[in-house]
């Protein structure tokens, strides 16, 4: 049963330009290592009618419902919290690797300085302070939001289908707008 | 980590917000939460400091830094300003990073073996001004002082920073003139040849457009904050047109990209104007009441075949329709005129063409419509020949060098400018600039700085390929480590620049390197002696009508203001030529030997025929995580690719070149090895590359960089650069 408090990402794919902002906003507020990406930023190129057109898309942990890495791991070092964010807690962490396999995302990865695994938390120490995330911030176009799942796929322009993008067993939170046809 | 009673006072703070949003007790609710890491906040405490970035960017962000003990550690947008919004682009992002850079040069240095040897000496700064005085000295005393030449762009685009430090010192010993014409000029001309102004409408109105036209800009690259607005009029119904030889981001979300030959644009709107005068389409009422010559253009089009014209441009006939639907239905067209068609030698005849295209369709002088290009409200609106100190030159009789030219001049057995002799160069201070990669035909500049008969100084904060060739390398600050002030030339705000930080090291700002060197010199005139706040001031002190109701206190205080401009724009239909109307027949234009009209020449009928039979256009326009030559070495952003080219898939299978191959670029200038990417991004015949890259930073080891290949002849009007026409042949290295 969804969680109606349940809080996720909102792209709207149709105006993101590619330009990795949101990327390097998380990895200066999250202080990461060069080579580690909580969030990616992936181009397609996809037929659009004759022509050939690119279409980007900004991803990172999708919060989900049935989360993977949570279901795998030995530790218990995830946890869902009461609004659906699916945190990982590194002080229990061993190690073992196994929600890097699990995730169907690649939203995880082990750091390379203590063998652990590391993942994007929704920068909670924001959300607490209502703020916005620092890839939501980051981005210039404003094509990346948080918000409300469950209030904001009640709109028509709402779906978890995009380019590189769909629902899966995991049941995963981040919605696409398609505001325009 | 430390409590101090800031941090205390913010942790209560932070603690009253959980409670609200937890529900949990006070005390309870400052306990870690579970995942969460508060130490990512502390670089977010401290005193903010509002800093314009400085970039050569039509956007012109508005930073807030946060300073904690004199140390700058996180930097985010001003959201007050509309404009900017919660953050600046991906690199402004990591402006952290690119201050406090491990490369900072941080004391003055002297070579001590060959040129480029890389083995250096310290000096301090009362050596290093006695030595480029002493030396400065004896070449005015032997050759002259146009023996010295500046050499700058745009690195720093500050009032002071930008040209007023500097060209104080370089006016006062009277050096020779550098016309940076690196970008623009070519386009400004054309644009005035048909307007009479560069300026445009205010780009916030493009809110209300319903067709917006993106004419060869990459809005991604260097004007992304503007897709905010041109998103929101696209929500409304706005339809959007992408005219660029490249598929940009915008492109591939547009209506229509008319993906034409680069340089060939004028061909296809003869075709497009033709067209609607033949079939009634164009907007009679307003020619009549707001142009001349129109008829002029009329005769001229009936020796233009559409056909033809579509051939040359490579626009298919369909999308040819598709334009003409598109633009004869709107209502509100805003026409963006981009540099990226201006680097062509068809590039002034191009801007032209487009102004007079959007005076066919009447699209002129109502908000949400018209043609922005050079939007220099902001930028110009202030006193920048008091900042300079123009008054200190007493000869006007020094020679001019083309910065493109920069190889012809530095030549020491016939150097030349503007394709006639000219003295030679003796000595070269470069600043906010690096001629090793932003030069075209660079091979040459560099063989010409490595030569021990040149005296070159190098100012700036990381090494970088030309410093690496210098006599004496000097350590600036960044533009955060002092104060200046400066509009953009794209939205209309005027904003500060508050000093940030103390330079690190013994890194010096651009002013105070410069009015030192001066007092070194012994200049002894009190201009030496003012402050970055008395230049302020002196920029404040401006009868510009953009100014209105803004002066020093209220800049000072408000820190963006945005300033004065008719709106709508040309709603008065007072265009700014001799006729005061929208010239279809131009004077200018036929004063510098092209049609007076539409003029239909081709970028290849000014190539030599060696490179005109080769098989590639080369354009090489900005990468979105780069600006010029800056960010190679900033983490973060260093990583994504800058040393790719990109081919069409039919040409990459014809040279059996495959995705990441390594592939030789070559011309009779140079040769460059980059990456393959294969993508029809560009149509067949044209490939896509970067600018301004750095052969130190060229993953594949091979020290070759893009500026080796381009061409270093000047565009059709202005004395402008011509990088993108240049040709080139391709092989799998």
């Amino acid at each position: 049963m969804q969680n109606k408090h349940q809080l996720g990402f909102v792209f709207r794919q149709e105006n993101c330009v590619g330009c990795g902002g949101c990327t390097v906003a998380c990895q200066i507020h999250n202080e990461l290592p060069e080579n580690v990406r909580f969030r990616k930023v992936d181009r397609y190129e996809v037929k659009k009618d004759d022509r050939t057109v690119d279409v980007w898309l900004s991803h990172s942990c999708m919060h989900c419902e049935n989360p993977a890495c949570l279901m795998v791991c030995p530790a218990k070092a995830y946890s869902t919290r009461h609004d659906g964010l699916v945190v990982l807690d590194r002080e229990l962490c061993t190690g073992c690797g196994l929600c890097e396999q699990a995730c169907p995302y690649d939203a995880v990865t082990m750091l390379e300085s203590d063998g652990k695994a590391i993942k994007c938390n929704m920068c909670i120490e924001l959300i607490e302070k209502g703020m916005k995330p620092a890839c939501v911030d980051g981005c210039p176009v404003k094509c990346l939001d948080v918000d409300n799942v469950a209030q904001v796929m009640t709109k028509d322009t709402a779906s978890k289908n995009g380019v590189g993008y769909g629902d899966c067993i995991t049941k995963p939170n981040m919605v696409i707008i398609k505001g325009r046809a | 980590m430390n409590i101090n009673r800031r941090s205390f006072l913010q942790g209560i703070a932070a603690g009253g917000a959980c409670t609200t949003l937890s529900g949990l007790v006070p005390g309870v609710a400052s306990a870690k939460i579970r995942g969460e890491n508060r130490d990512l906040l502390t670089k977010r405490e401290g005193d903010i400091v509002y800093h314009s970035c400085l970039r050569n960017c039509a956007d012109r962000c508005l930073l807030k830094f946060t300073v904690k003990n004199g140390r700058a550690t996180y930097v985010e947008g001003a959201k007050e300003q509309r404009k900017t919004g919660s953050c600046p682009c991906v690199k402004g992002l990591t402006y952290i990073e690119y201050t406090y850079s491990p490369d900072r040069i941080l004391h003055p240095m002297e070579r001590v073996g060959p040129k480029g040897s890389g083995k250096w000496r310290r000096l301090s700064w009362d050596e290093a001004y006695a030595k480029i005085a002493g030396k400065f000295k004896n070449i005015i005393a032997e050759h002259g002082s146009d023996a010295i030449l500046p050499y700058s762009y745009s690195g720093n685009y500050g009032a002071i920073g930008m040209y007023g430090a500097s060209e104080r010192f370089f006016n006062k010993i009277n050096a020779r003139f550098l016309d940076r014409n690196v970008c623009a000029y070519s386009g400004t001309k054309g644009v005035l040849s048909a307007l009479g102004t560069s300026n445009g409408p205010d780009p916030e109105d493009s809110v209300y457009s319903d067709l917006y036209i993106s004419h060869g800009w990459n809005e991604a690259a260097t004007n992304v904050h503007y897709l905010k607005y041109i998103n929101i009029a696209r929500d409304k119904g706005c339809k959007v047109i992408v005219i660029n030889p490249i598929r940009t981001p915008l492109a591939s979300q547009a209506d229509l990209h008319i993906q034409l030959r680069p340089g060939t644009d004028v061909h296809f709107f003869a075709a497009v104007m033709k067209y609607m005068i033949d079939n009634n389409l164009h907007d009679k009422a307003y020619i009549a009441a707001n142009t001349a010559d129109f008829d002029a253009l009329v005769e001229q089009l009936k020796t233009v075949s559409i056909e033809e014209s579509l051939r040359i441009s490579e626009v298919p006939h369909k999308d040819f329709m598709e334009f003409v639907k598109l633009y004869t239905e709107a209502k509100l067209a805003h026409w963006r005129l981009g540099y990226g068609i201006v680097r062509n030698y068809t590039g002034g005849r191009i801007a032209r063409a487009a102004c007079l295209i959007h005076a066919v369709g009447g699209h002129y002088g109502k908000i949400g419509n018209g043609l922005s290009y050079d939007n220099m409200q902001a930028w110009g609106c202030g006193n920048h020949s008091k900042v300079r100190a123009t008054h200190l030159r007493t000869n006007h009789d020094v020679g001019h060098v083309n910065i493109t030219e920069l190889a012809k001049a530095l030549d020491p057995v016939k150097p030349t400018a503007y394709d006639k002799p000219c003295k030679p160069v003796k000595a070269m201070l470069f600043y906010n600039g690096n001629p090793a990669a932003m030069a075209p035909d660079v091979n040459k500049v560099m063989d010409h700085m490595k030569r021990e008969d040149l005296f070159v100084i190098g100012f700036d904060f990381n090494m970088h390929d030309s410093m690496d060739v210098c006599d004496i390398i000097l350590p600036s600050s960044t533009q955060f480590e002092t104060s200046d002030i400066i509009g953009s030339y794209g939205f209309f705000d005027l904003q500060v620049c508050d000093q940030v930080i103390e330079p690190l090291g013994e890194s010096k700002s651009n002013w105070t390197f410069f009015s030192e060197l001066a007092k070194a010199m012994g200049y002894t005139d009190p201009e030496f002696d003012e402050t970055n706040d008395d230049m302020i001031r002196q920029f404040m002190d401006s009868d510009s009508p953009h100014l209105k109701d803004i002066d020093y206190d209220r800049i000072m205080k408000e820190k963006f203001v945005k300033v004065w401009e008719q709106r709508p724009f040309l709603g008065d239909g007072k265009f700014g030529t001799k006729s005061g109307k929208l010239e279809f027949k131009s004077e200018y234009m036929e004063h510098h030997g092209f049609h007076p009209v539409l003029d239909l020449g081709l970028v290849e009928d000014w190539m030599i025929s060696e490179e005109r039979k080769l098989p590639f256009r080369m354009v090489s326009p900005a990468l979105i995580q780069r600006m010029n030559c800056e960010f190679y070495n900033v983490k973060y952003v260093r990583n994504f690719p800058a040393y790719t080219v990109t081919i069409n898939p039919q040409d990459a299978a014809e040279n059996d070149i495959k995705n990441n191959d390594q592939v030789r670029v070559f011309n009779h200038r140079g040769e460059v090895f980059l990456t393959a990417i294969i993508s029809d991004q560009v149509s067949p015949g044209v490939v896509l590359t970067v600018k301004n890259n750095l052969r130190r930073f060229n993953p594949n080891g091979s020290k070759t960089c893009t500026n080796m290949l381009t061409t270093d002849r000047l565009a059709d009007l202005g004395g402008c650069s011509a990088y993108h026409s240049t040709n080139v042949a391709i092989e799998k290295a």
